[in-house]
């Protein structure tokens, strides 16, 4: 709060300008007004004919009607009577100094002016950059830095997943391509690629993106990522059966824990909830999601398997109802009775043969 | 800190200018000298605020301080230095800074000067000033604040318009501006007479050199404005009555009417009442300027980005002191003593003829300008006043004052004599026809109004020579005498004489303009196009960066009666961050003209299409409104109208043991 120190100094200084004069008890100067004017004007012509600048008939004429206008001057009088002194006057227009100055600028700085706000010269600025450890001033370190050293392999793995974070996709797409430029085909980053194209086509898997995963999973096929954007390759080309396998199959082996276990949970039951989208079938969608994932980690809860089927036939699902029956029959293998409860299930529900 | 205080001590120049409104004009009614005595000071403090302000905005741009909004818009820090200063006011915001500042420096200067003033008339006169300031300051306060700041603070500013990266914004705008606030000071002499009641002699020699300043500057303005579009804008032409043109030019007409009459009221104590009108008007048009430019009823190269709050605060400045200017005059003119008397035929007549033309002229300009913008908001149709209409209407006003000038410029004061007059231009007429004449028959092509206009020209040169001289010579004086004499004469009969003759040379300009040649053509390199005397050959095109931008140049040589004369280089620029490029014209002065050539295309096949003229003695429109500043300034240093010349005259009075 340093600035308030200059702040009222200024305000002194602007109160004093108005007071100083006030305080001043000196008479109104006896300007005269037309008569001095005239008089100096005669001065004026008759030194001008003496240094022969004006003929002297020229002058004659000249200081006859000076005069003329002189007399005319001093027949209206002087103008600059003194008024009556006067003390309220005098107090009034200091009390405009000493109390409307400060309360205008104080009340329009109040509500227009930021006191607490610093300068920020470039240079400050630029300096501050070099230290500063928030997000924006980091990526602006690393471009600079990459701007001057394209091959740095480090630099583009740090920028590449923060493309993404801050939603600067097609740099994302720029930057992954620089590391496959540099560290050669690899799984990781065509699904990276692939993964900003489809974010910046705003979530449709384009063409570009699909071949782009396909590549990825030719050289690892467990590449979780080119798996997930795979199945929902699937999803958007209205294959719903065969998108729910691929989220199976990728729960597998994943420790619930893991984010990207969530993540494809909440696809799975957007799926199962997509028939009828309105906001109960959505809680129920999810439940149902959750009941599918488990009984494909454990396979052994003959009840869960009909709960299953029952809930598909309900939400209007045949398709993965039977899917459902068929991975049930497969569960239940060993067991003579619960794989005849769950035909006879799948009889009262109509289907299954 | 130092934004915050700039911004805190235009706040406090804002209250200093209410007081300096309020406490003086109290003073001068209640006749209390120590009221009246606040206003000097407040000035001086309003000025030294303001400018502590200015440079405060000014050491943001310098250092790019890109936490205040108005750097971050219009600013880079890539930017070279001269551009980061004059950048301050290429902007809304930063303009309307150094408005304010020349307002209060005009009024701070009056303080200071006006030591030998009558007191209550100074102090009416700075409570007007103050009441114009305060408007002013409120409105860059509340609306246009240029210490605006932004969080989180941008990396990089937007950079500036790339057509305002030229020296030409460096000078263009303050010349102008001081021009435009400077007839401020006539219009605060006026109302503040008005309110004083008293209208005398005093009052025409101190309104004097403050109208001739004002004058001088905008003259200055508006022709650099001229040869800065002229090469910038790359269209080949120097005046195009683009409204905000016209906007400048008005208050000039009425302006150059004001500084003729303000001589007429201090050596003749005559026409008081129309140089108070005209001194009125003329800051009423300077206002009408600024509403134009800035409230977004047009679009030009000029205007600034606009909102429609700034619009109607600027209306409403606007009709204050229009309004109340003209309701004061209204009601107080009657009671003004009218003053000397005169015949028609004199110098006094002759520039009320002088007036009444300019004031026509502007009367038809003010048509041509805001028909168009009236039209479109009442009924929605676009149309646009070009040319032509001026063509006809202001520019045979102008020509018939011309041809008028001499003769008036040589005619006595109250009782002159018009044959006499007419004798002594005999020979200066003689000369312009036989110039006409020979123009006529030596020029073959061209428009007849050409060898006319010259011819115009000539008489205007030639009367203002005839005027010095036959004021110089007598009858048997010798030749030394006769240039003792001259020398003798006035400053500001010398200064009338060069304004005039520099009219004369534009003018020369001006109607040498219909002998210009035009061209156009694509040009592959090796090809020619003729302008012409001359013939441009395409040497080569390329590409070119500069500091911050990429230009595709044509390089042409200019050949003149198959020699070399010089070379010429036109191309198109992008800047960087800005997609429309800007075309960079070539100019080639040779003697008094110049060859311009401006590139429209680069075609793939590396042909280049092209405009060129060539303009044969077009810098004299320039040279003589130079000429007219001089002159100007000649008139302004003459000790006659020097400012303090009361005070000295009545010590040089006390000195001869007079009383003063």
């Amino acid at each position: 709060m340093l600035i308030w120190l200059p702040i009222a100094l200024l305000t002194g200084v602007a109160v004093l300008a108005v007071l100083l004069p006030l305080g001043s008890r000196s008479k109104a100067r006896d300007e005269g007004g037309d008569v001095a004017f005239y008089r100096a004007r005669l001065t004026e012509i008759e030194g001008d004919a003496a240094r022969g600048l004006i003929e002297p008939q020229d002058a004659e004429a000249a200081k006859i009607e000076a005069a003329r206008f002189l007399l005319a001057a001093e027949r209206s009088g002087p103008d600059e009577r003194e008024g009556a002194f006067s003390l309220g006057r005098r107090r009034g227009a200091a009390l405009i100094g000493l109390v409307l100055v400060p309360v205008i600028a104080l009340a329009f700085y109040g509500v227009l002016g930021a006191p607490d706000r610093a300068d920020a010269p470039y240079a400050e600025q630029q300096a501050l950059l070099k230290t500063s450890t928030d997000i924006d001033s980091l990526m602006l370190r690393v471009e600079q830095q990459l701007a001057a050293h394209p091959d740095d392999v480090k630099g583009w793995q740090v920028i590449a997943p923060i493309y993404l974070e801050v939603a600067r996709y097609n740099d994302a797409v720029k930057a992954y391509l620089q590391l496959l430029r540099l560290k050669g085909p690899n799984a990781a980053d065509f699904s990276g690629q692939g993964e900003a194209l489809v974010l910046a086509a705003e979530g449709v898997v384009t063409s570009e993106a699909r071949q782009v995963f396909e590549q990825a999973l030719a050289l690892d096929g467990t590449q979780l990522r080119a798996r997930y954007y795979s199945a929902i390759a699937l999803e958007q080309d209205g294959d719903r059966v065969g998108a729910l396998a691929r989220y199976r199959e990728m729960l597998q082996g994943l420790p619930d824990t893991n984010g990207a276990a969530g993540a494809i949970r909440a696809r799975m039951a957007a799926l199962i909830g997509a028939a009828e989208p309105s906001g109960q079938n959505a809680m129920i969608a999810g439940m149902v999601a959750q009941l599918d994932a488990k009984l494909e980690a454990d396979g052994s809860d003959r009840d869960g398997w009909i709960k299953l089927m029952r809930s598909y036939q309900v939400l209007g699902q045949r398709a993965n109802a039977e899917d459902a029956l068929v991975r049930a029959r497969k569960a239940m293998a060993s067991s003579s009775e619960g794989l005849a409860a769950i035909n006879a299930a799948a009889q009262e529900l109509g289907f299954g043969n | 800190m130092t934004v915050e205080l700039g911004h805190y001590a235009l706040i406090l120049a804002l209250a200093l200018a209410f007081v300096q409104m309020t406490v003086p004009l109290w003073g001068s009614l209640a006749r209390d000298p120590a009221l009246m005595r606040v206003g000097r000071m407040a000035a001086w403090a309003s000025f030294g605020f303001v400018t502590f302000s200015y440079a405060a905005l000014t050491m943001a741009y310098v250092n790019s301080d890109f936490s205040v909004l108005n750097v971050v818009m219009n600013s880079h820090s890539a930017k070279p230095l001269i551009y980061k200063i004059s950048g301050v006011w290429s902007n809304h915001e930063g303009s309307m800074m150094l408005w304010v500042l020349i307002l209060v420096l005009f009024a701070a200067l009056v303080a200071w000067r006006g030591g030998g003033m009558p007191e209550r008339l100074l102090a009416s006169v700075l409570s007007v000033q103050g009441a114009i300031a305060f408007a002013f300051i409120l409105f860059v306060v509340v609306t246009s604040n240029p210490f605006e700041r932004v969080f989180p603070i941008p990396v990089e500013g937007q950079g500036l318009n790339p057509v305002l990266q030229d020296p030409g914004l460096a000078i263009h705008p303050p010349l102008l501006y001081l021009g435009y606030v400077g007839f401020s000071i006539a219009y605060s002499f006026a109302v503040g007479a008005l309110i004083h009641g008293r209208i005398d002699a005093v009052f025409a020699r101190f309104v004097r050199p403050w109208t001739l300043l004002a004058w001088l500057f905008l003259t200055l303005g508006i022709s650099m404005g001229s040869y800065w579009a002229y090469y910038e804008l790359g269209w080949g032409g120097w005046w195009f009555w683009d409204p905000v043109e016209n906007a400048s030019l008005m208050p000039w007409l009425m302006g150059t009417a004001l500084v003729h009459c303000t001589v007429v009221m201090e050596k003749r104590d005559a026409l008081k009442v129309w140089t108070i009108l005209l001194a009125i008007l003329t800051f009423s048009l300077s206002l009408l300027g600024a509403f134009i430019v800035r409230s977004g009823v047009l679009t030009s190269v000029h205007s600034f980005a606009s909102d429609p709050t700034r619009g109607v605060f600027i209306l409403g400045i606007l009709t204050f002191f229009v309004g109340g200017g003209l309701a004061l005059f209204a009601w107080r003119a009657p009671m003004l003593r009218q003053g000397g008397l005169f015949a028609a035929v004199s110098r006094e007549g002759a520039l009320i003829v002088n007036n009444l033309f300019l004031a026509a002229t502007c009367a038809a300009v003010l048509i041509g300008t805001l028909y168009p913008l009236a039209l479109e908001a009442i009924s929605g149709a676009a149309i646009s006043v070009g040319a032509p209409f001026f063509n006809a209407t202001a520019v045979p006003l102008v020509v018939m004052l011309l041809a008028f000038l001499p003769i008036g410029q040589t005619l006595a004061w109250k009782r002159g004599n018009l044959l006499g007059a007419a004798q002594r231009m005999m020979v200066a007429l003689g000369i312009s026809i036989l110039v006409s004449l020979v123009m006529l028959s030596m020029v073959h092509g061209g428009p007849v109004a050409a060898p006319l206009g010259v011819g115009l020209g000539a008489w205007l040169i030639l009367g203002s020579v005839s005027e010095i001289m036959s004021r110089s010579w007598r009858r048997g004086a010798t030749l030394r005498i006769f240039v003792a004499r001259a020398f003798g004469l006035p400053r500001a009969a010398w200064g009338a004489a060069l304004a005039h003759a520099g009219i004369g040379v534009t003018v020369i300009g001006i109607a040498a303009t219909g002998w210009g040649v035009e061209n156009l053509g694509v040009l592959k390199p090796g090809e020619r196009i003729e302008i012409g005397a001359y013939s441009l050959v395409l040497d080569k095109s390329f590409v070119r960066n500069g500091q911050g931008f990429r230009e595709d140049v044509a390089r042409f040589s200019v050949m003149e009666n198959g020699g070399f004369a010089g070379a010429v280089e036109t191309g198109k620029r992008v800047h960087a961050g800005r997609y429309m490029p800007t075309t960079e014209a070539g100019i080639l002065t040779l003697g008094l003209g110049q060859v311009y050539a401006s590139v429209n295309d680069f075609h793939a096949d590396g042909s280049v299409s092209l405009k060129a003229y060539w303009k044969p003695l077009v810098l004299l429109i320039w040279l003589g409104s130079l000429l007219m500043a001089a002159g100007g300034g000649l008139a302004l240093i003459d000790r006659r109208s020097r400012i303090g010349i009361v005070v000295r005259s009545k010590a040089a009075a006390l000195l001869a043991g007079r009383p003063a």
